[in-house]
């Protein structure tokens, strides 16, 4: 989920919990966040300890489900 | 070239696939007799057009390939209707609720910090590791996540097949990511 420099300056985050990061990088897996979406998404795990891991543990975990599953690029 | 000119170790490759095809499958169809049937078709067309197996893909990923058709074929001939009961007996609201505090931070009580090891020497327990807590990944849960995983099919076919909200269905795949992550997580720290 890389977006960094995708973002508008003007969005302003809101105050999202470490569940709500959760909620978000799942339904980021089945579709695209929006933009106030992944402003949130980002500032929070920029502030976070425990969510900069468990971010990296989904994207590790995501990649290997991928080639057990031998799932679609395009999916 | 057909079933017939493929060699035993080829022929043998083939059939070492088929307890992993096989626990895919009964995880997706209604009955053991459905999974058993894709399986079989699934690796019948393996042996006829093994000479389209161009070894880019390694023979799993290939055979996958071949069985998410077959799969997809056979839940699109008929209705899978999910129940309210099913959801009952497979879900539940409390299951993951010891991984957040009241104010919804992670609970660092129950949180696993393990990081996946880079090495390539480990690749494969890697892989065992998902393929293990996937398995753990049963009922109508289990079912929904491969249909988007690994079939890929959006959510709204699957929750049109499944006669479910998206929202419900958003809810279910959201478990069974959470539930996969505690497992695999966990096995990292346990195993590597």
């Amino acid at each position: 989920m890389s977006h960094k420099n995708l973002l508008p300056d003007f969005v302003v985050p809101e105050s999202i919990t470490c569940a709500d990061t959760t909620y978000l990088v799942s339904i980021g897996r089945d579709e695209p966040l929006d933009t106030l979406q992944v402003v949130n998404l980002d500032w929070h795990i920029k502030s976070c300890g425990y969510c900069q891991i468990a971010f990296q543990q989904f994207q590790a975990m995501f990649s290997q489900l991928e080639i057990v599953l031998a799932r679609p690029k395009d999916t | 070239m057909n079933a017939t000119s493929i060699n035993a170790t080829q022929a043998n490759m083939l059939a070492e696939e088929r307890g992993f095809l096989l626990r895919l499958a009964r995880m997706q169809l209604q009955s053991s007799a459905e999974a058993e049937d894709v399986v079989q078709e699934t690796l019948l067309a393996a042996l006829n057009g093994f000479h389209s197996f161009s070894g880019h893909v390694n023979l799993r990923a290939w055979l996958l390939g071949i069985m998410r058709h077959k799969i997809i074929d056979t839940m699109r001939a008929r209705k899978f209707l999910v129940s309210l009961e099913e959801f009952a007996l497979d879900g539940d609201d409390g299951a993951l609720d010891h991984l957040f505090t009241h104010a919804n931070a992670w609970n660092p009580n129950t949180f696993h910090s393990h990081q996946s090891p880079e090495s390539c020497a480990a690749q494969q327990n890697l892989l065992d590791i998902v393929q293990l807590c996937l398995n753990r990944l049963h009922g109508i849960t289990g079912q929904l996540f491969l249909q988007r995983e690994y079939l890929g099919l959006d959510l709204s076919e699957i929750a049109n097949y499944a006669q479910i909200s998206q929202a419900t269905l958003r809810v279910q795949l959201y478990r069974a990511r959470m539930r996969l992550r505690e497992c695999v997580v966990r096995s990292w720290g346990e195993v590597l």
